[in-house]
This record gives C-alpha cells, sequence and structure tokens, in this order.
C-alpha cells in the first residue's frame, strides 16, 4: 500500500505543477527530518507538515500520531491534536489515558460538555490508575462549577490596613491661606491609623440564551473601621445592572459591548455622605490572542449630604464623567502588561470643587509558581504607577482668592496575591500615594499596608 | 535509462492525473461495516488507509465508524448509519489554503477543521435541509438521527445555514446549535445536554473494536508520548471563580478612602463653616504697650450691643465688620474712641472663615478711627488689625463656650492703631462676643405678665486680658460666668470666678434685653455691659457681654457669654 501512496504522490506533484511538497511524503522524509519538539514554530510546523503526511500514508503508526499530536498541542492547534486523538481512541475504545488527554483537550477549548463525556467515560471503567482517577476529578469539579451559564460569582477579603496619613492631610501643621500662614490643630494634620475592613465584589450572570448575552448585575461593597479616627469608617456601596451584548452578532469577534445603571451609597463617620446614580457603557475586545482592549464610559450624579462634622458636604453636589480606556498585554504565560488612560470631568455645587483630571497608569502582572508545592495555582504579582493631573476650575476663596488648584498625584503600589486552594488566598499590597498641590491642604503623604485573606466563590 | 524513467514517469501522470483529480483523503480509521462508492464504481468495504475520492459516498451501518482524514489535518468522523461523500478538495500547501464542500444525507458527524475551516469559505457542507459553512471550528452534525437535525458548534468560530425552507442562522458561540424543526423551520438554541451524549455515544468506538489497526495504543505508550507532558501534565483547570475582572485587591483599594479622593479631602476641611448672618455684641480689651510704657494700662469696652457689627458669609467663606470701642477706664490721659474695620468690611482686607470656630481677618488700618490721646480722629496709617478666634482650631476648642451655641461667636482682636507719638506705638487687644442680639419688642413680649422672682440661671465662661500693671504683664485668662436673672424685675446678679485666681461674686445688673451695672466688689471696680441673645426661637437663650474690673493695680477687660 505503501507503494502505491508513493506513486500516487509523486503523480500529484506533477498534477499540480510542481508544487512545492508532494502532498503525502515518504516515512523516509520523516526520518530523515530531527524531531522538533519544543523548536522555534516555523520548525515545528515543517516537522508537522510531514507527519501529517506520514500520517495520510500510514494512519496506524502510532509514533507519527503521538508526534504529530503532541507537536499540534504545542503550537496551539489543539483541534489537530483532538482530532488525531480521536482517531487512537477509535483504535482502542475506553483507553483511560487517552480519554483523559482527550478530555483535557475539549476542555481547553472549552467544549465542557464534551470533555466532560470523556471524563465520566474514564471514571466509569474499572482499574483506572490513582493519577488518571485524580486528574480527572480535578477537572470535573471545575466542570461542574463553570457549567453553569448564570451563575453567581464573588469574592469576599478582610484584613486590615495600617497607613500613615489615614485622614490625607498635608504633613505640615502649617498652611497658607491668602498669603498668610496658619497652624493647623491635631486634627487637621496628617495621622496615622489602622483599620479593620470587610470588602466585597459580587457579580450575577444571568444568561440570555442568545449566543453570549448577558445581563450582567455587580455589586460591590467595603467596610472599614479605624483604630482611632472614627470620623473616616467608611461604608461603601456600588451595584450596576444591565445587559452585555457580544459583538459577534455584528460579525466582531471576541468583543462585548455592555449597558448598565449605577448606584452608589456612601457612609462617612456614620453619616450618610453620598449618593449616586449614573449610568455606564463598556466595550470589551479581544485584539488577538495576547491583547485585549477594553473601554469605559460612565455618568453619575452625585449627590453628597452635609453632617455635622462635613457641613458643606453639598457644594461638592454635582455631575461626574468619567472615561477610562484598558489594555493588557500576555508578554508570555506567566508576564502580562497592563496600561490605563483616564479622564474626568467633575462639574461641582462649588466651582472650587469642579475639576478636569487626567491620569495614566502602567502596570506589570508576573504569575509564579506557589513556593508551596501542595498547591497547583500561581501566585501573582501586580506592580502598577499611576499619575493624575487635576486641574480644578476656580479658586477656592478660602485658601487663594486668585489661583485654583492644581494637583500631580502619584500612585505607587505593589500587590502580591497568594492562593491555597479552594479559592482560599492570601492579599498583601504596599502603596505609597503623594499628592503635590499648589493649594497645601492638599499637599498629602501617604503610605499604607494592607493585608488580608479572601474567599473566591 | 534516464531516457525510460522519464517517460515512465510521464505516462504515469498522464494517466494517473485524472484518478488522482478526483483524490480527497485517506480513511484513517475504520469499524465495519463501512462501504465506499466511487463514481462509476461498484461499492466496496472500505478499510484503514483506503484513498477516498472525490464524490466517493462512504456509508456505515449501525456498526460502523469511519475516520476520513484530509491531507491539509481536516478530519471527518462519521457515525453510524451515516452517508457522506466529499464533493470536491482542493488544498495548495504553498499559499497554506484549502477547500472542502461535502454532502450529507443522513447520520450523525463531528467535523474538525485543518486549513479549511481557517479559509474564507473554506468548508460547505451540504445537508438535506440546506448548506452549512463552517470557519475554524469543531461541529457535530446530526441529520435525521435519533435526536433529529442539528448543527452543533462544539468549539470555533462560526457556523452557518443557509436553509433551503429560506432564511439563514448563524452560530459563533460554542454550546449553542442550529435546530431544524417541523416543516425545515431552523433555529439557534443552546446545544441541550443529551444531544451532545448522544453524538458523543454514536461516534464512540464499541469494546472490542480497533478501527482496522494492528496494534492499539496502550495505556503505557499514552503516558510516555510527549502528548501528556505538554497537554495533561502540563494544565490545571482553572479556577472556577467567575469572570471578576480585576484582582480584589484592585478592587479594595479602588474603595478605600484615600482613594475615593473626594472623601479624603472632605477629612481636611471636615470644619467647613455654616454660620451665617449678621450679629451684633460686645468687646472689651485692654491697651497694650509696644514700647514698655508702664503706665496703668486703659481698658476699653462698649456699652451698645450695636458697636460692634459682624456678619459672617460661609457659602462665601468669609466674614468681617467692625468694633467702636471706647475707654472705660481710667479715663484720665490719652483716651480710647476707636471704630476698627476688619475682614469683608474692609476693603483691604482679608478674611479666614475656615470653619465655625475657626476664623480670622485682617484690615489694613486705613479706617481705623481712633483716638488714644484724646486730641481727635485720626485716620491712621496702615497698620495691621486683625481678629481671630484662635489659630485655627487649637484655641477655638479651648474656649469653646457651648456645643450648641450656634448662635454665638467670640473672638480675639489685636489693632495696631497709630498714635501721634505719645507714647509711641500701642496695639489694642480686645476681645468680642456676637450673636443674635435679642430686639427690645420680642424680649418685652417674652416677659410680659412674668411675675418678679421669675428667674433664670446661665452657666457660661469669662475670657479676657488682665495686666498687673506692669508690662509685659499682659495675661489672658478665663474664668465662670454664672448669671441670675429675674425677669419679671429685669434684674439680676452676675458671678465671675476662677478669672485669673481672682472670684467676683454678686455682681449687680439692671435692664432687660440690654442690662449693665457698675459698682465695687470689695476693692475692685466692676463695669458690665450685656445682653440677651436668641437661639433656636427662645428670645433669653443665652447671654453675651463685655466686663471691666480694676482696682487701681490689677485690671482686666473680657467678654462673657452663658445659655441657661
Amino acid at each position: 500500500m505503501r507503494y502505491r501512496l508513493a506513486c500516487v504522490g509523486l503523480v500529484a506533484a506533477l498534477w499540480l505543477g510542481g508544487a512545492a511538497q508532494p502532498a503525502f511524503a515518504q516515512p523516509s522524509d520523516l526520518a530523515a527530518t530531527p524531531r522538533a519538539v519544543s523548536g522555534s514554530v516555523q520548525q515545528v510546523e515543517a516537522r508537522r507538515q510531514l507527519l501529517l503526511k506520514a500520517m495520510m500514508a500510514d494512519p496506524a503508526d502510532l509514533d507519527v500520531a503521538f508526534e504529530y499530536a503532541a507537536l499540534s498541542v504545542e503550537i496551539g492547534d489543539l483541534e489537530g491534536a483532538v482530532s488525531t486523538l480521536e482517531r487512537m481512541l477509535i483504535f482502542a475504545p475506553g483507553l483511560p489515558r487517552l480519554q483523559l488527554e482527550l478530555g483535557v483537550l475539549y476542555y481547553r477549548l472549552g467544549a465542557n460538555e464534551v470533555a466532560k463525556s470523556h471524563f465520566d467515560a474514564v471514571l466509569a471503567q474499572p482499574g483506572v490508575p490513582d493519577d488518571v482517577r485524580n486528574k480527572v476529578a480535578v477537572y470535573l469539579t471545575a466542570i461542574d462549577k463553570g457549567a453553569q451559564t448564570s451563575g453567581f460569582h464573588g469574592a469576599i477579603i478582610t484584613g486590615a490596613r495600617y497607613q500613615t496619613n489615614a485622614n490625607s492631610a498635608p504633613s505640615s501643621n502649617i498652611v497658607n491661606l491668602n498669603g498668610v500662614d496658619f497652624l493647623l490643630g491635631a486634627a487637621g494634620v496628617s495621622s496615622p491609623d489602622a483599620n479593620g475592613f470587610v470588602a466585597g465584589t459580587f457579580r450575577y450572570i444571568h444568561d440570555l440564551g442568545s449566543q453570549g448575552d448577558r445581563l450582567v448585575a455587580t455589586l460591590q461593597a467595603y467596610g472599614a473601621l479605624y483604630a482611632t479616627q472614627q470620623q473616616l469608617n467608611t461604608g461603601v456601596v456600588e451595584a450596576t445592572l444591565g445587559p452585555d451584548f457580544n459583538l459577534q452578532h455584528l460579525g466582531i469577534d471576541g468583543a462585548s459591548l455592555g449597558f448598565y445603571g449605577i448606584g452608589t451609597g456612601v457612609l462617612l463617620g456614620g453619616n450618610p455622605y453620598m449618593l449616586g446614580l449614573g449610568a455606564g457603557t463598556n466595550l470589551k475586545v479581544q485584539l488577538g490572542p495576547q491583547v485585549r482592549a477594553g473601554v469605559t464610559l460612565e455618568y453619575r450624579h452625585e449627590m453628597f449630604q452635609n453632617s455635622a462634622v462635613r457641613p458643606t458636604a453639598a457644594l461638592r453636589s454635582g455631575n461626574r464623567v468619567n472615561a477610562k480606556g484598558t489594555i493588557e498585554y500576555a508578554l508570555g504565560e506567566d508576564v502580562t502588561l497592563f496600561g490605563v488612560l483616564l479622564g474626568e470631568r467633575r462639574q461641582a455645587q462649588a466651582r472650587f470643587h469642579s475639576f478636569w483630571e487626567l491620569g495614566a497608569t502602567a502596570g506589570v502582572v508576573f504569575d509564579f509558581a506557589s513556593p508551596f508545592q501542595q498547591f497547583d495555582e500561581d501566585w501573582s504579582l501586580i506592580l502598577s504607577a499611576t499619575y493624575f493631573h487635576r486641574q480644578f476650575d476656580a479658586p477656592d476663596p478660602l485658601i487663594n482668592k486668585v489661583v485654583a488648584q492644581v494637583d500631580d498625584d502619584v500612585q505607587l503600589s505593589a500587590a502580591l496575591s497568594m492562593p491555597f486552594g479552594d479559592g482560599l488566598s492570601l492579599q498583601t499590597a504596599l502603596s505609597y500615594r503623594f499628592v503635590e498641590s499648589n493649594y497645601g491642604l492638599a499637599d498629602t503623604r501617604n503610605f499604607s499596608v494592607t493585608a488580608g485573606a479572601m474567599k473566591e466563590f | 535509462m534516464l531516457r525510460t524513467v522519464l517517460v515512465t514517469a510521464l505516462i504515469a501522470a498522464l494517466t494517473a492525473a485524472p484518478v488522482f483529480a478526483q483524490q480527497a483523503g485517506v480513511t484513517a480509521a475504520v469499524n465495519q461495516s463501512a462501504k465506499g462508492r466511487a463514481p462509476g464504481a461498484v461499492a466496496r468495504t472500505i478499510v484503514l488507509g483506503d484513498n477516498v475520492v472525490v464524490d466517493e459516498q462512504i456509508d456505515t451501518n449501525a456498526d460502523g465508524l469511519v475516520q476520513i482524514l484530509l491531507a491539509d489535518g481536516t478530519t471527518f468522523t462519521v457515525g453510524p448509519n451515516s452517508s457522506l461523500t466529499i464533493d470536491r478538495f482542493v488544498y495548495d500547501p504553498a499559499a497554506n489554503t484549502a477547500q472542502v464542500t461535502a454532502s450529507v444525507s443522513k447520520g450523525v458527524f463531528r467535523f474538525i477543521g485543518g486549513r479549511t475551516s481557517k479559509t474564507e469559505d473554506g468548508v460547505q457542507i451540504n445537508t438535506p435541509v440546506g448548506t452549512v459553512g463552517i470557519r475554524g471550528a469543531v461541529v457535530n452534525f446530526s441529520v435525521g438521527g435519533s435526536s433529529g437535525t442539528h448543527f452543533d458548534l462544539v468549539f470555533g468560530r462560526e457556523v452557518t445555514l443557509a436553509a433551503l425552507a429560506g432564511g439563514t442562522e448563524r452560530l459563533f458561540r460554542p454550546g449553542y446549535s442550529i435546530a431544524i424543526g417541523q416543516g425545515g423551520a431552523s433555529s439557534v438554541i443552546r446545544t441541550p445536554a443529551e444531544w451532545t451524549s448522544l453524538i458523543q455515544a454514536a461516534l464512540t468506538a464499541k469494546p472490542g473494536t480497533s478501527g482496522g489497526a494492528g496494534s492499539p495504543p496502550s495505556n503505557q505508550q499514552v503516558a510516555q508520548s510527549g502528548v501528556s507532558k505538554v497537554n495533561s501534565e502540563a494544565s490545571a483547570p482553572a479556577v472556577p471563580t467567575g469572570p471578576v475582572d480585576t484582582s480584589a485587591i484592585q478592587q479594595l483599594q479602588a474603595l478605600t478612602p484615600s482613594n475615593l479622593h473626594d472623601v479624603a479631602q472632605q477629612v481636611v476641611d471636615s470644619h467647613a463653616p455654616t454660620f451665617s448672618g449678621t450679629f451684633n455684641g460686645f468687646s472689651a480689651g485692654i491697651v497694650h504697650s509696644l514700647t514698655g510704657n508702664t503706665t496703668v494700662p486703659q481698658l476699653f469696652a462698649n456699652a451698645d450691643a450695636d458697636d460692634v457689627e459682624i456678619t459672617f458669609d460661609a457659602a462665601g467663606r468669609s466674614f468681617g465688620g467692625t468694633i467702636s470701642v471706647a475707654t472705660v477706664t481710667p479715663l484720665s490721659g490719652p483716651v480710647v474712641d476707636v471704630s476698627v474695620a476688619f475682614g469683608s468690611a474692609d476693603p483691604a482686607g482679608n478674611s479666614y472663615f475656615v470653619s465655625d470656630d475657626i476664623f480670622a481677618a485682617t484690615g489694613d488700618g486705613t479706617t481705623v478711627v481712633a483716638t488714644i490721646d484724646g486730641t481727635g480722629p485720626v485716620t491712621g496709617s496702615p497698620g495691621a488689625a486683625t481678629l481671630a478666634a484662635g489659630v485655627i482650631d487649637g484655641q477655638g476648642e479651648a474656649f469653646t463656650l457651648c456645643e450648641t451655641c450656634d448662635y454665638l461667636q467670640w473672638g480675639v482682636w489685636v489693632t495696631d492703631v497709630p498714635g501721634n507719638g505719645t507714647p509711641a506705638g500701642n496695639d489694642l487687644i480686645g476681645t468680642g462676643v456676637t450673636g443674635n442680639v435679642t430686639e427690645l419688642s420680642a424680649f418685652d413680649s417674652y416677659v410680659a405678665g412674668l411675675p418678679t422672682g421669675t428667674t433664670a440661671t446661665y452657666n457660661g465662661l469669662a475670657f479676657g486680658f488682665a495686666s498687673d500693671g506692669s508690662n509685659p504683664g499682659l495675661i489672658a485668662a478665663t474664668g465662670d460666668m454664672t448669671m441670675t436673672y429675674d425677669f419679671g424685675a429685669r434684674t439680676g446678679e452676675m458671678d465671675i470666678t476662677n478669672f485669673d485666681g481672682r472670684d467676683f461674686v454678686g455682681m449687680d445688673l439692671l435692664g432687660g434685653p440690654g442690662f449693665s451695672g457698675n459698682g465695687l466688689i470689695g476693692a475692685v471696680n466692676y463695669d458690665i455691659n450685656g445682653g440677651f441673645v436668641t437661639g433656636h426661637g427662645d428670645p433669653a437663650a443665652g447671654v453675651i457681654g463685655n466686663f471691666v474690673l480694676g482696682d487701681g493695680g490689677w485690671q482686666a477687660a473680657g467678654v462673657f457669654a452663658g445659655t441657661r
């Protein structure tokens, strides 16, 4: 049979006008070409083409088939590996390790139902090696959890934070008001404090059954109690609700467009501080296997409430529009770069609280193996730097009757996420923020350390 | 010899070409029974490795299972009781493009695209209900199978159906199917789990079969193959935490007060003022010599609440006013008769209304009308007139009158009044207190009909400056103030205690709502001017006023305020 195929191959070459390579390769060609596992993409692809021809020449050659499947996985052609292993499963029906590999391949493709059928078949057989059985169990658990197209997900974190300047006050106790130096009282000077906090981020997704369109509800909540400065005790809740459309409806791959309403409430020092209502839209686009981008535009009407300790908070009431563009670039499996451009306009009741803000964030995420071998999940280190420039609309007559406030705001942070399985992780962060302002009251420095335990579900 | 080979090859090429033009692929696995019927040929049983030619119809029986492998890597896995024909296959390895057209009339299939499905319009599958187009996808087909007719997108980019019954359908989301209902009507639905199970079962080889392979793979071979190393051993299931976009720590940081910068800044100016309105009141103070003059300092005060008027504008964060005072004692020598404007009442002044307890103002002195030597008014040269209620909230907190007295304000002031050279350089250091001074008519209504003996007691503070006659022997002093008032008789009695270590008990007062009193307590002369202030609708909520005390050596002047 091989002889017949070889002849046909030669004829094919002639008939196709001397096309670059014969359709079906000689096994001898294959032997003459070294294995190219972990070689360059071009080398692997060239080797794969030879292997494909060899498979056509002898589909029962297991060595060729395994090598073809392995190289296909390496190069990211999981379908090529699937079709090869499915053929081998016809040769050896129910072979557990083969079905394990097929199950993993389908899982990686996102075809969880097919993956599950392979995994179930593995477990249904007697005498399956323990390592195979254990691996299958992990995947089945993941599939079960991910099977719901609609569902509730979230994370709760609780911990403590120490800040050198918890009240975001100026570090100097002398401030200049309209050319005269004043001495700030103790309450007005930066002071350190620690807080205990609980924060949660929750998302409920209802699949609309129209190929990726979803109704998304989110809730973010944060509560912190301070050790000494009770006026900083904070409660924040923000909820959004709205549809998210898969833009493949319009022929745009890997993109979604969402619209949502926003409701926000803030308690500060035990008093109602701010209520906000608004709307937003976001566009998320997968620009390639390594690049993800997003644009968000949000509007809020914010109503600040006066209270005994913050008697003029209402002067901040008004409208707020912000725009954010993000881009993520996966430099490799373990390194992701990200950048964010931010713009915000606040129009407050008092013009000296109204401002334009422009900023940018640049950062990098490093994923690395957990130092504890019993945990599979990678740890992540996130480094980021953010810069904002704020220009206020009008002078604050208290501080400077002539010149409006201008801030340069820099925030540096490092966060380490340490998963310990079952959705549990330790989260730590260091951050330093300094604001350079022509208004002494806004000239602040703050260094903070945060540590918490998180449960994701 | 060479010529013979060339001729042989040429003949082979010419004669074989029409046959190869129909070449599509090979059968890569075959469970019997499966038959192939090439055009114009009789049906044959196909076996592993057979060529599949264009237009050859592949049929399987109830046990049949075939995988057809095309030269570009595309595979069709054909299940039992199925019928498939490769109508056309073109593959250009150089251009890396491929196109395939196939027809299925019945049965169950899985299509896994190679180069074909990466090529635009590369795959067309003709079915009894319409033409299915595939782009980069793994697709399950059931045509008249046990679960009916449907096309399921298992993975990949796009599946379309141009339905014979009219209309088109499009799948772009894995896990969805084009389902054909009664009368050929098509719809897109989420793939039911039982469809996946049925197709998976149909495409799974039965135990005991081998797909035609002589030596099937073993578990050991799989384990030792490179596949496990790059697949099951190299990956783990993603943590199924759902689509939470950013890390929890980032979200946490976004929610902390220091990043809600309006929250944080609000903390800084949390004392912002709310106190607004025009208020009258009382002031008293002491002439402080800048040159070390050791003569007995003069004490000054005002008698009428209208002499002191201050306007607070919380929204504008400004305040200002005028304080007019005159010498009370001793009346010999230079006499103070001064009207000091400051803050917003002085065009050249400034004010700092930081909070209800923290305020300060300046004036440039040009509006100061002062006589310090009794020779007549002098328009002062520029000098600072300052009224300050403490330095921000330091002293302000120390001298808080009462937390609920939002109708009272008080503070200290100093002005550098230019003299006429004799003596040169004096400061007036004064205290002031203002409030919503009660009108006579309101007070009359309030006390009307009250019998003598209807009394109330007011408690508060006294604040002023004291001097022992030396210079710089001037000190700021505070004390306690208690005033008992008989609304029926419109008389009262005031005690100032613990003021610079002294007690003044039983100072008589007369009048209302403005009241005054003077006399002797022991060896000390007292002179008091005051009035009731309205707060929270009560015309007798509080009392304010000034006092001067002196025994010829020790002297003091200041203001008091108290609430009932």
